[in-house]
């Protein structure tokens, strides 16, 4: 097999890991529901009991797809090259980064949801299963994203202490930037009008924190990208 | 530094040796995507980098990189 085969292949198995752990994923959050319908005490009332059977089914379906898929495609041997690996860990780079960036605004957005639940807890009331599912999520995901800045992850040691190089930490550097002139202007924006409109205030912040977050992750995709070329042979 | 720019003969360098970016980063510990950038002047490498890249080349700094004069 040639260079560009093996890298083709290696891609193509990338992309069928990558499917898998998505339907895998799908399949886990839809047995999640399925569990907390399970519970009982929710104002909403009872879930329909076929209905449950049917939903469990397809997220049990789900997770044998996305194992199958995850586990079926193997790397040819001769694809295990540091320079292949290198090249392989590349492409991953762009897109790991720009998820990685995002991950800030998609806990935020689901803070809301935790903020609501603490507030139907504090007051009295029986958590919702929406909310226990909103909750565990957020938990979920913060943990996630501590594991990812605690050095963990799917990237190997070795990929990520080679792709974290300096070009890429002074590329984080100037996209985080475009982030703090959006923030800190905003959230001085938000305090004035909240002084005088707390309703408008409300609605701007989390306009300001998606801008705060979109824009240095579209930013780095951009400069990441400038700095991709192909590789130049000898 | 006013008036001076960063110019570099990693590529030369490179061809002469027969290395691709990525067996030259792979050599150095970076992405190719920083050979890439500092071969084509668009990232300044630090001391640390540019003294590995002499290193591998068997040459003094200043064989491989050099100021000329830029726009002011």
């Amino acid at each position: 097999m040639t260079e560009a085969e093996l890298l083709g292949a290696a891609r193509r198995i990338d992309m069928r890991r990558k499917m898998g752990m998505i339907v895998a994923a799908l399949g886990g959050v839809i047995g999640a529901i399925c569990v907390l319908q399970l519970i009982p005490g929710d104002p909403g009332g009872p879930a329909d009991r076929l209905e449950i059977s049917a939903f469990a089914a397809i997220s049990l379906t789900c997770i044998a797809a996305g194992l199958a898929l995850i586990l079926g495609g193997r790397l040819p041997a001769e694809a295990k090259t540091p320079r292949l690996a290198m090249l392989r860990a590349e492409a991953q780079q762009l897109p790991r980064q720009t998820a990685f960036l995002l991950m800030p605004l998609s806990l935020a957005f689901m803070l809301v949801g935790v903020v609501g639940a603490a507030v139907h807890v504090m007051h009295g009331e029986p958590m919702r299963r929406v909310e226990m599912f909103s909750t565990g999520a957020f938990v979920f995901f913060l943990a996630a994203f501590g594991f990812i800045l605690a050095g963990g992850g799917i990237i190997g040691r070795w990929a990520r202490s080679v792709l974290d190089d300096e070009l890429t930490r002074t590329l984080r550097a100037r996209a985080l930037q475009l982030g703090y002139a959006i923030l800190l202007p905003g959230v001085a924006i938000v305090f004035v009008v909240g002084l005088f409109r707390r309703d408008l205030a409300v609605e701007l912040a989390p306009i300001v924190a998606a801008l705060g977050v979109a824009a240095p992750a579209v930013r780095l995709f951009m400069l990441e990208r400038a700095a991709t070329g192909d590789d130049d042979e000898a | 530094m006013n008036g001076f720019e960063l110019k570099n003969r990693l590529k030369e360098a490179r061809a002469e040796l027969g290395l691709t970016q990525t067996e030259l980063a792979l050599r150095v510990g970076v992405s190719r995507k920083t050979i890439n950038t500092v071969e084509n002047g668009i990232f300044t490498p630090s001391t640390t980098l540019a003294l590995a890249l002499a290193a591998v080349f068997e040459r003094p700094v200043e064989a491989l990189f050099y100021l000329a004069p830029g726009v002011v």
